[in-house]
C-alpha cells in the first residue's frame, strides 16, 4: 500500500465525515470538550491519550459497532498512553521549534512557518489513528503515515487544509466554537483513514 | 474481564489536580499511587489493567514536583537578589515595578 498512489476521495470523505458528525453531534462534542479541557489543563501531557480516545469513539461510531461508544470510552485512549504521548510531544515539539526558528525571519518566515506546520500535520495525519486502531508503536505509526501521504502529498494536504479549516471555523465564535466544530476534523480524517487502511 | 485498578484512576486524578494547582501536595500522592498501581498490575496482569492511567499520573506527578522545586529555588534566588539590587541601584526603588515587588520583601 505504501508504494502505490492512494486516491484521495475528497468530496466523498468530507460528506461522509460531515454526516457522521451530524448523526452523533452530542456525543462527539461532549467527548471533544472533555478531551480539549483535560489536554489544556495538563499542558498537553494528556492531549495524546485524550485525542486517541476521541479517535476510538469516532471509529467505533463509523464502524457501527454492536456496542455504541459512550463518552466514557474517551479514557480507552490511556491503553496507548505512552505512544500517543510521544506522538504528540515529538511532532508538537518539532512543529514548535521549526515555527519559532522561521518566525525570526520577518514576513516570509511567518508564511514559511505556516507552510511547514501544514506539511508536518499532513504527513503524520494518520499516525495517531494507526496507534490506537492498529496498536502500532509511535515511530512505525508515524513512518507508515508519512510513507502513505508522501506519495500523493498535495491532495492529502488539500484534504488536511479543508478538514482543519472546517474544524477551526468555530474559532470565529470567540474561540469557544472550536469545542463544537473540532470533532468534524476528526470525523473527516477517520473516514479517510478507514477507507484507506480498512478494518484491522 | 480486566478492570482498571482504582489506584491508577486515583493517580491520574491526583496528577491532573497537581498540574492545575501546581502543588506537591497532590503530586506526591499521585506518584505513590502510580507506582503502587503499576506494581499491582504487574503482579496480576490477568485481573488488573490501567497501566496507561498510572503512567500518566506518574508523569504529571513528577513534572509537578520538579516544577515546584524549580519555582521554590527561583523564589529563594529572587528573595536574595532583589534587596541587593535595590541597595546597589536606589533609583530602582522608586520605579513602578519596585512598588509592586517590594511589599513582598
Amino acid at each position: 500500500m505504501e508504494n502505490t498512489k492512494t486516491v484521495v476521495k475528497f468530496g466523498e470523505w468530507i460528506e461522509a465525515g460531515f454526516n457522521l458528525y451530524k448523526e452523533n453531534f452530542v456525543l462527539l462534542v461532549l467527548a471533544n470538550f472533555i478531551a480539549v479541557i483535560l489536554g489544556l489543563v495538563t499542558m498537553g501531557i494528556l492531549a495524546g491519550p485524550m485525542l486517541g480516545g476521541l479517535i476510538l469513539i469516532t471509529l467505533g461510531l463509523l464502524d457501527k459497532n454492536e456496542k455504541k461508544p459512550e463518552v466514557g470510552n474517551l479514557f480507552d485512549g490511556f491503553q496507548y498512553f505512552l505512544d500517543a504521548f510521544l506522538f504528540i510531544i515529538v511532532w508538537g515539539a518539532i512543529s514548535v521549534v521549526v515555527t519559532m526558528l522561521l518566525n525570526i525571519v520577518p514576513c516570509a518566515g511567518q508564511i514559511l512557518s505556516l507552510f511547514v506546520s501544514i506539511v508536518i500535520s499532513t504527513l503524520v495525519m494518520f499516525g495517531l489513528y494507526l496507534i490506537v486502531d492498529r496498536k502500532m508503536s509511535f515511530w512505525p505509526a508515524s513512518m507508515a503515515s508519512i510513507n502513505l501521504v508522501k506519495n500523493n502529498f498535495f491532495p492529502f494536504a488539500g484534504l488536511m487544509i479543508v478538514a482543519g479549516a472546517l474544524g477551526y471555523i468555530g474559532a470565529f465564535a470567540c474561540g469557544v466554537g472550536v469545542l463544537i466544530t473540532l470533532p468534524l476534523t476528526t470525523c473527516i480524517i477517520a473516514v479517510a483513514y478507514r477507507d484507506i487502511f480498512g478494518k484491522p | 474481564m480486566k478492570t482498571n485498578t482504582p489506584l491508577a484512576i486515583w493517580s491520574l486524578i491526583l496528577g491532573i489536580v497537581s498540574i492545575v494547582m501546581c502543588g506537591p501536595a497532590t503530586a506526591i500522592p499521585a506518584v505513590i499511587c502510580g507506582h503502587m498501581a503499576r506494581a499491582k498490575i504487574k503482579g496480576d496482569p490477568e485481573k488488573w489493567t490501567g497501566d496507561g492511567m498510572a503512567l500518566a499520573g506518574l508523569i504529571m506527578g513528577y513534572f509537578s514536583i520538579v516544577a515546584s522545586i524549580l519555582l521554590f529555588i527561583l523564589a529563594i534566588i529572587a528573595a536574595i537578589l532583589v534587596p541587593s539590587v535595590i541597595k546597589m541601584f536606589p533609583a530602582v526603588a522608586n520605579s513602578s515595578v519596585a512598588c509592586v515587588i517590594l511589599p513582598f520583601f
